[in-house]
């Protein structure tokens, strides 16, 4: 009898222990990667176009050279994002994630002139019905078809067009 | 008071079990156990659970540990092959012929990594192969397609070279954009995917 209840209270440590560690390893990963982000001067509230992937400047694992990457960092709780990005000539999205790593927004950026805007926020508002909710901490991601460095170049400069801010 | 000690000791050894079993199956360690939806088609692998909103939480960890920031499938889905059509593995003291046609998707690449899953260090900005050259190389239209992997440039059509200089032993992952529903459905029916002939190797003691 000893035994069995030695061996109930095992198996429901190992179960709660087990379940709490799996579902707060997104969560996890993603602080990680802020944290590496911000190490890296990747402030909030600012579009910050990666270098182009080449052998020499590669920085992530499986780096494709096709696509031009520009990243926002930013953080719900100081109130409501307003992000935008300009359409592109060929295949472009912009996405959203949120801290627990889910794509909580992706939309094609390939849809001639004009550009996408989205807003984000912690709670619903009739005011703004079709924006984003999630909590926390999130990454906006803009990615721009740009096989050459002309084009490249191209996707670099529409930074400057592109919005990541509170507002 | 005996009885409470015991108690806290297997409690802090499930706890632990269950944490360190939890990040074994959750991928975040080596060889762990796949638990995602794998699909081989000819030798080229794709992890379909990268970019799906799964509610599997060994998924979501593993995805997050694999895949973070990537796109949903129905904007990129990736395949990617360590091996030629012998089942030899890829390294660069070989030439290959990579064939294929148009793919079922809106565009699509394919790129060269090294064993560390990085573009090999070499300078000959001939890193990847995609559409847009094989339709230029095939006169605007989606027909059959070629290039050559190999150290050293062929002796014509630069275009058609995917540079495999300090790549040593390689995987080849296929990218493709915006692919169309009926290969999210069916992939086994709809991706022929491309063939890669060995057509050459170096002596490495000579």
């Amino acid at each position: 009898m000893r035994w069995l209840i030695a061996l109930l209270i095992f198996a429901v440590s190992a179960t709660v222990g087990h379940f709490v560690t799996l579902s707060r390893i997104p969560s996890f990963i993603m602080g990680q990667v802020h944290q590496a982000l911000a190490a890296q001067g990747v402030t909030e509230y600012v579009w910050v176009q990666s270098p182009r992937q080449t052998p020499q400047s590669q920085q992530i694992v499986r780096p494709s050279p096709d696509i031009a990457y520009a990243i926002c960092r930013f953080d719900t709780k100081d109130g409501p994002v307003r992000i935008s990005a300009p359409n592109w000539e060929a295949y472009g999205t912009l996405s959203v994630f949120n801290a627990r790593t889910d794509n909580v927004f992706a939309q094609n950026l390939d849809q001639g002139p004009g550009s996408k805007e989205i807003i984000i926020r912690r709670k619903p508002d009739p005011a703004t019905p079709d924006a984003v909710i999630m909590s926390g901490v999130g990454i906006a991601l803009i990615r721009r078809l740009a096989p050459t460095q002309e084009s490249y170049d191209r996707a670099a400069d529409l930074i400057d067009e592109s919005l990541c801010e509170k507002l | 008071m005996q009885a409470i000690l015991k108690i806290l000791v297997l409690s802090v050894l499930g706890l632990i079990f269950g944490g360190a079993s939890a990040i074994w199956l959750g991928g975040l360690i080596p060889n762990s156990p796949r638990t995602g939806d794998t699909i081989n088609i000819q030798g080229w692998q794709s992890d379909w659970s990268i970019g799906s909103a799964s509610a599997n939480p060994y998924v979501r960890a593993r995805v997050a540990r694999n895949g973070l920031l990537a796109m949903r499938k129905e904007e990129a889905v990736y395949f990617a092959t360590v091996t030629d059509d012998t089942g030899a593995r890829l390294n660069d003291a070989c030439t290959y012929r990579v064939s294929g046609g148009d793919f079922p998707a809106k565009w699509w690449s394919i790129t060269l990594y090294d064993a560390d899953s990085r573009l090999p260090m070499n300078e000959d900005q001939h890193l990847s192969f995609d559409q847009t050259k094989a339709r230029s190389l095939s006169g605007g239209n989606a027909g059959r397609w070629s290039f050559q992997i190999s150290q050293e440039p062929p002796a014509s059509d630069m275009a058609a070279w995917v540079s495999s200089r300090a790549a040593s032993s390689f995987d080849v992952m296929l990218r493709l954009y915006q692919p169309s529903a009926d290969l999210l459905a069916d992939p086994e029916t709809e991706l022929e995917p491309p063939t890669i002939e060995q057509l050459s190797c170096m002596d490495r003691a000579s």
